[in-house]
């Protein structure tokens, strides 16, 4: 069974064929694995930017899929089969950065932490640290609109956020990312 | 003058315009501020800057996972803490956090140890084997340290197996837990020759309970149509016979023989890194407490039917443990002290089954092996190697025949596809078989030892709980013309003169029983892999990655700590059980499993 490509407008993920989705939700493990192999990359993408680190989100992307695959009796088709699963791999991601903070902050009373700064960054390894240093709250929406191009709609379904609320937080995503980037800039802008 | 939009508000909207997700009306306010407020057409080519240059960032080499989701999907992997790191082709790099410089001093065998008897115990397991064709026993177990708030659990384990394929584990969790938010750790497995059904708990990991955000309750699955022997609901036979844990006696330390429920019992001792399979056979599905791998297990076994009728786990006292113990949570954990206890109760070889206790019926979430039996054909109705035809049939390309005596199986799988994937050359060693070559793999949680052939008639493999002697010399006569691919999927087999051209250096020192399996190299960064394994079981290995022009280790959001490696710091990252540093332009990393940092620091030290 092909995964079809079905462009929507403004859509940046395609969307499966509703017959896959529907032999993988009757027990279909080879129609499973249809959607594994058309969503794994964009999954394991995002989980990177969100743990940010690659043996983590290999680990999470498989969380992901393994919990879609247990909930997927569940999904009615009410949203988007991108958004609901991509709605999975964020709580995977969140419930793991959770995770490792509470054994991070164990870690901490042992040892004082701090990550390092890059001492001579090429310009994307810049970016990336900045984007890496965001908060989560502010770092998820600006990877789903920037790295994913999702609507702010798609993206709020999957945050589980008003569209307003994703507005303003890749607003203030970019313009965190920006001060990391041009403090010089920022000064003469703040001198303004 | 300026419209009633303020410039905080114009600039969130500058923002969404960008994306498109703005408004007629709003954009007409928009646009009429920006004609007279200079500071926020600065913040709207800013903004249009960093959008650029966040959506042309490159792109990550995306990891093919498929194969490892479905295998969780199909039978998720027991237990945490030995999991085998997910082999990465692409370099990853840190920041120095902590200092912690480890004296890593690797305990050593006390007294050299009685390589006969160990010989003999191995041998004697073998041949009971194969006439082993029936198994029932009860089982008591105490487990301690899993949670700071619940040190001992107790339960109740019975097993039933007959050969080849029918298998029934059934653990009752006696614990009593501080309240009703604890998950019982009740398991029930029932296999059959065409069908596998588990029941378990799906609860969130053991640090969140008893309160967490997840999802808990049973969990059941249930795989139909089931080929024989599938690697992905394999039989944790190991119970009844220990027969994949004691497959050689290399590291075995045979002490003085005693007596256990009035029988005469051999006892040896062994890391619970050889013990793996074992230790998995009674801890199939739930949530049980992990083990450091330089743990020590003691295992006494029958002199008359070679059953395990006792084991049990005691924590290593190396330098690194209390490490592993601190960020696991075994507040509890102390050298020499008692993890696990297993204990027969009772046991025969019997075989006064209810034929009922083998059939389960089909729940949970369900996966078709896709399973076609066929009638055995008459050629191969002589058996292989004293084992009868067992069960012969098709999956998609392939056609499998299996044969069976006893608890030895061997399964034959030819599939029209040539080409494996370049997991197969990860953990394969290339060997001369018969006239031909072969690629070896030694047993692993995944599958028993195997030997893929590659010929123009496809892909064969042969996979066994034979001893690797003996599937050599069965693959022998269908080895003709077989000749192991040099390069899949962008991974490059690398031969000893290959490997010697790279910046890749190579260990002085390995840990007693581990030999060299592969060496690969990755053609999109050059990055080297090699892997290091134990030749009959190896359900943890070791794995060495150097890439070259990489120039420092990027932030990770893992628990880490550094290391000092003569001169230069390293950082071990308990999750990957991974220790990595750059050296020079050099980025290395050496893996082991189960949080075993002492030997990491032991081969990292070897390399320079």
């Amino acid at each position: 069974m092909p995964i079809v490509h079905q462009p929507v407008e403004d859509d940046a993920l395609f969307e499966p064929d509703p017959a896959v989705v529907r032999a993988a939700r009757a027990g279909d493990s080879s129609a499973f694995e249809e959607l594994v192999r058309a969503y794994q990359a964009d999954v394991w993408r995002l989980c990177l930017h969100l743990v940010r680190n690659e043996a983590l989100a290999d680990d999470v992307t498989q969380d992901a899929f393994v919990r879609a695959f247990r909930f997927l009796k569940r999904y009615r088709g009410e949203s988007k089969f991108s958004t609901w699963l991509f709605s999975i791999a964020h709580n995977c991601a969140v419930d793991e950065i959770r995770r490792a903070g509470r054994r991070r902050r164990t870690q901490e009373l042992l040892h004082a932490q701090r990550p390092a700064e890059p001492q001579d960054p090429a310009a994307s390894m810049e970016i990336r640290y900045a984007i890496e240093s965001l908060p989560i709250d502010l770092r998820a929406p600006m990877l789903l609109i920037d790295i994913f191009g999702l609507p702010y709609r798609e993206a709020g379904r999957i945050l589980k956020l008003p569209e307003g609320t994703v507005k303003s937080r890749v607003h203030r995503a970019r313009v965190s990312v920006a001060e990391m980037l041009e403090p010089k800039q920022k000064r003469a802008n703040d001198e303004i | 003058m300026r419209s009633e939009l303020r410039c905080d508000d114009v600039r969130v909207e500058l923002s969404a315009r960008l994306d498109g997700e703005i408004d007629a009306r709003t954009e007409e306010l928009v646009v009429e501020h920006l004609e007279t407020c200079r500071e926020c057409r600065a913040h709207e080519e800013r903004l249009q800057r960093i959008r650029h240059s966040i959506r042309v960032q490159p792109s990550p080499r995306v990891p093919d996972l498929t194969r490892s989701i479905m295998d969780r999907v199909a039978s998720r992997p027991v237990g945490r803490g030995f999991a085998w790191p997910q082999i990465r082709t692409a370099a990853i790099a840190a920041a120095a956090t902590a200092l912690i410089v480890l004296g890593a001093s690797l305990p050593g065998s006390d007294a050299p140890p009685d390589t006969a008897r160990a010989a003999e115990i191995v041998r004697s397991i073998k041949t009971a084997a194969r006439t082993l064709t029936s198994y029932h026993a009860t089982f008591t177990v105490t487990e301690l340290g899993w949670h700071p708030d619940v040190l001992r659990r107790r339960f109740s384990s019975e097993v039933w197996w007959r050969a080849p394929e029918k298998f029934r584990l059934q653990v009752r969790d006696l614990t009593v837990y501080p309240n009703a938010d604890w998950p019982h750790n009740d398991i029930d497995l029932i296999a059959s020759p065409r069908r596998y059904r588990i029941e378990e708990p799906s609860t969130c990991p053991t640090a969140a309970l008893p309160r967490c955000s997840v999802f808990q309750g049973v969990e059941t699955r249930t795989i139909v149509d089931r080929q024989p022997f599938d690697g992905n609901s394999r039989l944790p036979t190991d119970i009844a016979l220990p027969l994949e844990t004691l497959s050689s006696a290399e590291g075995l330390e045979v002490v003085e023989p005693g007596t256990y429920l009035g029988r005469d019992v051999e006892r040896v001792r062994l890391p619970v890194a050889v013990a793996l399979p074992l230790l998995r056979s009674i801890q199939v599905g739930g949530d049980w407490r992990a083990f450091h791998l330089r743990d020590r297990v003691e295992l006494w076994i029958d002199r008359a039917t070679w059953f395990p009728l006792r084991f049990i786990v005691t924590a290593g006292s190396s330098s690194d443990r209390s490490l592993w113990a601190q960020r696991m949570g075994y507040v509890s954990d102390r050298p020499g002290a008692e993890l696990l206890d297993v204990q027969a109760t009772r046991f025969s070889e019997s075989n006064d089954f209810d034929p009922a206790l083998f059939r389960s019926r089909v729940e949970g979430a369900v996966l078709d092996g896709g399973f076609t039996a066929q009638a055995v054909p008459g050629d191969l109705a002589a058996g292989v190697a004293g084992l009868e035809p067992y069960r012969v049939g098709s999956v998609r390309s392939q056609t499998i025949s299996t044969f069976a005596t006893g608890m030895y199986f061997l399964k034959v799988t030819s599939d029209r596809d040539r080409v494996g994937s370049a997991a197969d050359l990860i953990d394969g060693s290339v060997v001369k078989v018969g006239e031909g070559f072969g690629l070896y793999h030694p047993a692993s949680e995944r599958s028993a030892r195997k030997i893929d052939l590659f010929t123009r008639r496809g892909r064969t493999t042969l996979e066994t709980n034979l001893p690797r002697t003996q599937l050599l010399r069965i693959a022998a006569p269908m080895a003709s013309g077989s000749v192991i691919p040099s390069k899949i999927d962008g991974v490059l087999r690398l031969t000893e003169t290959h490997l010697a051209r790279t910046k890749a250096l190579v260990p002085s020192w390995m840990p007693e029983g581990f030999v060299r399996t592969s060496a690969l190299m990755s053609t999109a960064d050059r990055t080297v892999t090699i892997t290091y394994q134990r030749p009959e079981t190896s359900f943890a290995g070791i794995r060495i990655t150097q890439t070259p022009l990489v120039r420092r280790l990027q932030p990770t959001a893992e628990q880490t700590i550094a290391i000092e490696l003569d001169d230069v710091v390293a950082r071990w990252s308990f999750e990957r059980s991974e220790l990595e540093w750059i050296d020079g332009n050099v980025y290395r990393a050496v893996a082991t499993s189960g949080g075993d940092l002492a030997t990491a620091v032991q081969i990292a030290r070897s390399l320079r």
